[in-house]
């Protein structure tokens, strides 16, 4: 092209010019998205290990007592981290990026949303106590309830923002919550550190592989 | 390459529309930050979107955060569509089938 050779720029061919797209559209999707492995992989180890602990707690296997008070605060550190590494890499990858007011409306009401489904099922589950659940239904109650939510949540955003990846993980997630009562408590924690932790680890390892080859392309 | 918009097909502009373009309808991204993402001094970046507001392909928007000046660039509708076109232009320059392709030999009956 006579304008781009006046520029002092070689000229490109269609092939280097559809190349040089595809190549910063990677690197670009890479970068704005190169945290979201890592807070999955957060998300994954709260699972995992958070939900471990309390079956470990409940299991009361001979010769080995965790204390109540001690497992919950493993538990709750561990989701607290996730939290922070979600905050904290989530802001830093939307350093500079801007969106209309109607995109903040859609982020908005979808971040408050999440804090009214937490806060609703602790005040539910309060009131199912108040009207004697017993401890052993709250065993049940409480981690299906979030975990429902959160899958829900998780589908919600796959609708939103048109993520296939969140439509896995929240049907899934979904699953989850739905089937593990069945198995009884304390097995259900078992099966919400085991399942959910390696479905969120997973995603993870994939995420990161992706993004390594897409850098190694780009 | 008669039907390569001229503004889009050179190496930079080409560079920094792809990037604005993946982006979402609506997000705008600050002047700092797509340098960093397109590795490109601030002149030379300043030169090449300046030729694409000329054309309306990009909004230029300045703002402050608290009393810092911040510029904002986004594609304009027009510079989304002339980009989806200029894709689609070399997609149909190098032989590959594109959406738009498929939909026109679904709409004519076959011959013969």
């Amino acid at each position: 092209m006579s304008q781009a050779s006046a520029e002092g720029e070689t000229p490109l061919s269609p092939a280097a010019a559809l190349a040089v797209l595809n190549n910063q559209q990677r690197i670009v999707s890479g970068r704005l998205g190169s945290n979201v492995w890592i807070i999955t992989g957060a998300w994954g180890v709260a699972w995992l290990l958070g939900f471990l602990v309390i079956w470990v707690m409940d299991s009361h296997f001979s010769g080995f007592a965790l204390p109540t008070w001690l497992g919950w605060t493993i538990f709750g550190a561990l989701f607290a981290a996730a939290i922070v590494v979600s905050a904290v890499l989530g802001i830093r990858s939307g350093r500079g990026i801007r969106s209309n007011s109607a995109n903040s409306f859609t982020g908005t009401v979808y971040g408050v949303t999440w804090a009214v489904a937490m806060l609703s099922i602790s005040v539910f589950g309060a009131g199912l106590l108040s009207h004697g659940m017993t401890t052993g239904l709250a065993d049940l109650f409480y981690p299906s309830a979030y975990t429902l939510l959160v899958g829900i949540l998780y589908l919600a955003a796959a609708a939103i923002w048109r993520i296939v990846q969140m439509i896995v993980a929240g049907a899934f997630l979904v699953l989850l919550a739905v089937v593990a009562p069945f198995l009884g408590h304390p097995t259900n924690y078992l099966v919400f550190g085991i399942a959910g932790g390696a479905m969120f680890l997973t995603l993870a390892i994939v995420g990161a592989v992706r993004l390594r080859s897409a850098v190694a392309r780009g | 390459m008669a039907d390569l918009d001229p503004v889009i097909h050179a190496q930079a502009r080409l560079r920094i529309t792809a990037s604005l373009a993946t982006l979402g309808d609506g997000e705008s991204i600050a002047f700092p930050r797509l340098q960093e993402l397109l590795d490109m001094t601030a002149g030379n970046l300043s030169t090449h979107l300046r030729k694409l507001e000329e054309a309306d392909y990009v909004v230029v928007s300045k703002t402050h955060q608290g009393r810092v000046p911040v510029t904002y660039l986004e594609l304009t509708r027009a510079g989304r569509r002339a980009f989806e076109d200029y894709t689609e232009s070399l997609r149909r320059l190098l032989g590959e089938s594109t959406e738009r392709d498929a939909r026109a030999h679904a709409e004519v009956p076959p011959t013969g």
